[in-house]
């Protein structure tokens, strides 16, 4: 059983997931293990997040509104095995959020993740919408953004995998009209883009139509520069959070996010009143898609989950299976935001490993992960010459961990072990791809395998 | 168009799309990665191209070849291997008489007794079966992988024997003969069109003659395109215990 609580700039959602895991290989033929199924069993109503000011989550009602869907769906908290809880968006750059965490962790099993960074948000809310599946079923690059309130978070995906992935401060909610049509907010991030278009947005202003469509018209030009490549306007490349997105061409085009709602539908927009719906741009941002899309039918794909495509995604597609013939040390797990020090691909392996000792020593008493892709098929030669960089890396009482992509892993573990001395504890795991500046948490084992979760934290270059 | 191909052995052809004009090659990639299938190869007329036939044949070539081919014996004799035969004569009589590649003669028999350790907890066996290239191609890594494995295990190891012209059912005779608990017989499997250097691992708890083949617990398809043999080594090391533990193997092992 798996669960995902999402807690957005805007609104709040849990669902309640069964993830099946599988041996799918035939009996004369080393086991395989995947998940082989995942069925959402309960999808929570979508909560307005509680908020005591803008930048401060009300805590005592968010804990409320989490326990009151776990009663619903009729759940026992150790029911949980894993899952994921996600603040995201502008939320997740509020002070609060470790408190939030800490009050939340009770309702999460042994093994979850507790925060995530923009891209990791890109990317599961890409997998919940379903741009993974869809790249492998028309062959195409598929980028999806999710647009939410604050944040739009933006995932290409190609052979089922993630390719790129990226933040813009791009939303529903970052303006917001009153019942009079009077603006009662703007966020600071925008202002610079609304003064490059001379627009005349400000608090205490009446809306005027024209104005706020030439806005989400902007808006709507920047998923289509960003997803046939185009150049992006300057004041537009600022709405990029952290880092910018690779240029790659997306073939076809996905949206999920609160907004979503508005593109897939055939809502008019003929007045104001049809605009502050929700108090905010996001009916209108919605509509400025839909109709610059509209000559490019065939790009636009529609997304499996809209509003609720992250909460699927961190409920549901956060776990990656390992290799079915691996190496671990039950006693140790679960491991919980283990940094990933990737190694460079080298064909000379004593090069490969030139330097980590000093890498390893700058995380002081965390243990580190040593992730590397390795060759295919290696040799006895270069196990051994793997294990023997590998424990000479090893620090005192820390248990060693090593991940790699190709399948070997038990081979280098076992090699690993008999080179060091007995009690310093070995995990090594294969078929899992992670990158430099990644935390990986390592599950306890079901049927031989550990469920993991890459956590991509940092802001990527 | 196609350029010119001067070795058709050294092309990759999990990759390469011999349809003309295709409309999309990406795919046609992604759809050939997930099959031994020979797929996206486009056609001359109503028959298949020149360069497929080809392929089809330099294939089963290879597949011919492997059958006749002879293991490396300074690869078995760097690893320590106790070499003999089976009652098998030459190539010809072994691909013809399944039977006598099954049994040695007395001597052979009394020759293993010996000069090889008496009752280890496990015998390693290599033996050519239908491709020696297998042998040749995976014995050096599995072997010592799984000597490192079983020996930090603190398993007794008999002396490595190699049968030349074997079949697995030699590892009966094997077994009975020095009294192993646990027996591995790694064996060149029938080549097909894909590859020629598949292994199988075969393995047995008090592996005899009298026992159905269904004693035996295996892990086929052993090589470099399918499970690394380094990675198969450290697997067998983990079998081997639980067959110990279990004191059974084959179907009667549920795994």
């Amino acid at each position: 059983m798996s669960v995902g609580i999402d807690i957005g700039t805007t609104t709040t959602q849990v669902i309640f997931s069964r993830i099946k895991v599988e041996n799918t290989a035939t009996s004369f033929l080393i086991p395989e293990m995947k998940i082989t199924d995942k069925k959402i069993l309960y999808k929570s109503e979508i909560h307005f997040t509680p908020l005591l000011a803008r930048d401060k989550i009300h805590l005592p009602e968010l804990k409320a509104i989490i326990e009151s869907e776990y009663d619903k769906a009729g759940i026992q908290k150790d029911e949980i095995v894993t899952g994921a809880i996600i603040i995201t968006g502008e939320t997740a750059r509020k002070n609060n959020a470790e408190e939030v965490l800490r009050i939340l962790s009770d309702f999460a099993g042994d093994f979850v993740v507790a925060t995530a960074g923009p891209d990791l948000e890109s990317i599961l809310a890409g997998y919940g919408a379903g741009a993974a599946e869809a790249s492998n079923h028309f062959t195409a690059r598929v980028v999806n953004f999710d647009i939410g309130g604050g944040t739009t978070n933006g995932a290409i995906f190609w052979e089922g995998e993630v390719i790129d992935s990226f933040a813009l401060d791009i939303g529903g909610r970052l303006i917001q009209i009153d019942q009079q049509g009077v603006i009662c907010y703007v966020s600071e991030k925008i202002t610079p883009l609304i003064h490059y278009l001379q627009l005349e947005l400000v608090v205490g202003l009446k809306a005027k139509l024209e104005e706020i469509k030439a806005l989400t018209d902007a808006f709507a030009k920047i998923f289509v520069q960003i997803s046939s490549s185009e150049d992006i306007e300057e004041e537009a490349v600022k709405l990029f959070i952290g880092h910018s997105h690779k240029g790659l061409k997306a073939e076809k085009i996905m949206f999920s996010g609160g907004v979503a709602e508005f593109i897939y539908s055939d809502y008019e927009i003929g007045s104001m009143k049809d605009v502050t719906l929700f108090g905010d741009i996001g009916p209108l941002l919605g509509y400025s898609i839909r109709k610059i899309f509209e000559k490019d039918q065939h790009r636009l794909v529609e997304a499996r989950e809209k509003i609720r495509a992250t909460v699927i995604g961190a409920g549901s597609h956060s776990i990656k299976i390992s290799g079915s013939t691996i190496l671990f040390d039950e006693d140790l797990l679960p491991l919980k935001n283990i940094p990933i020090i990737k190694l460079a691909e080298n064909e000379d392996i004593e090069h490969m490993f030139n330097g980590i000792g000093e890498k390893i020593k700058r995380y002081g008493d965390i243990p580190v992960a040593l992730a590397f892709k390795g060759p295919k098929s290696p040799s006895y030669g270069q196990i051994k010459e793997m294990a023997k960089a590998i424990a000479a890396n090893a620090v005192g009482s820390h248990p060693v961990i090593v991940i790699v992509e190709n399948d070997f892993a038990k081979a280098l573990g076992q090699t690993v072990m008999n080179m060091l001395n007995a009690g310093t504890r070995v995990i090594c795991i294969d078929q899992i791809k992670v990158d430099n500046g990644d935390y990986i948490d390592i599950g306890k084992s079901i049927a031989n395998v550990v469920p993991t979760i890459v956590k991509t934290l940092i802001f990527k270059q | 168009m196609n350029e010119m191909i001067k070795d058709i052995s050294v092309v990759d052809y999990y990759e390469r799309v011999t349809i003309d004009n295709p409309r999309d090659t990406e795919s046609c990639i992604r759809l050939k990665k997930t099959t031994n299938a020979r797929i996206c190869l486009g056609r001359a007329g109503d028959r298949c191209k020149t360069e497929t036939l080809l392929k089809f044949r330099a294939d089963h070539g290879v597949a011919m070849d492997a059958v006749w081919s002879e293991v490396d014996e300074t690869i078995v004799d760097q690893l320590g291997f106790f070499k003999v035969q089976t009652l098998v004569e030459d190539k010809e009589q072994y691909i013809k008489r399944p039977d006598l590649g099954r049994v040695f003669s007395q001597e052979t028999l009394d020759g293993i007794k010996g000069n090889c350790i008496e009752s280890p907890d496990v015998q390693i066996i290599a033996t050519d079966g239908l491709s020696a290239c297998a042998i040749n191609a995976n014995l050096a890594d599995i072997y010592p992988i799984l000597i490192d494995g079983l020996t930090a295990k603190g398993y007794t190891i008999g002396t490595p024997i190699f049968v030349k012209y074997g079949r697995v059912a030699t590892m009966d005779q094997i077994s009975e003969a020095i009294q192993a608990k646990v027996t591995i017989l790694l064996v060149g499997e029938r080549p097909g069109l894909a590859t020629d250097e598949s292994m199988s691992s075969y393995m047995a708890y008090e592996s005899s003659t009298l026992k159905p083949e269904s004693q035996r617990t295996v892990i086929s398809n052993i090589h470099r395109k399918g499970v690394p043999p380094v990675e198969a080594g450290a697997q067998l090391v983990n079998l081997v215990e639980v067959l110990i533990r279990e004191k059974k193997s084959g179907v009667e092992l549920k795994i």
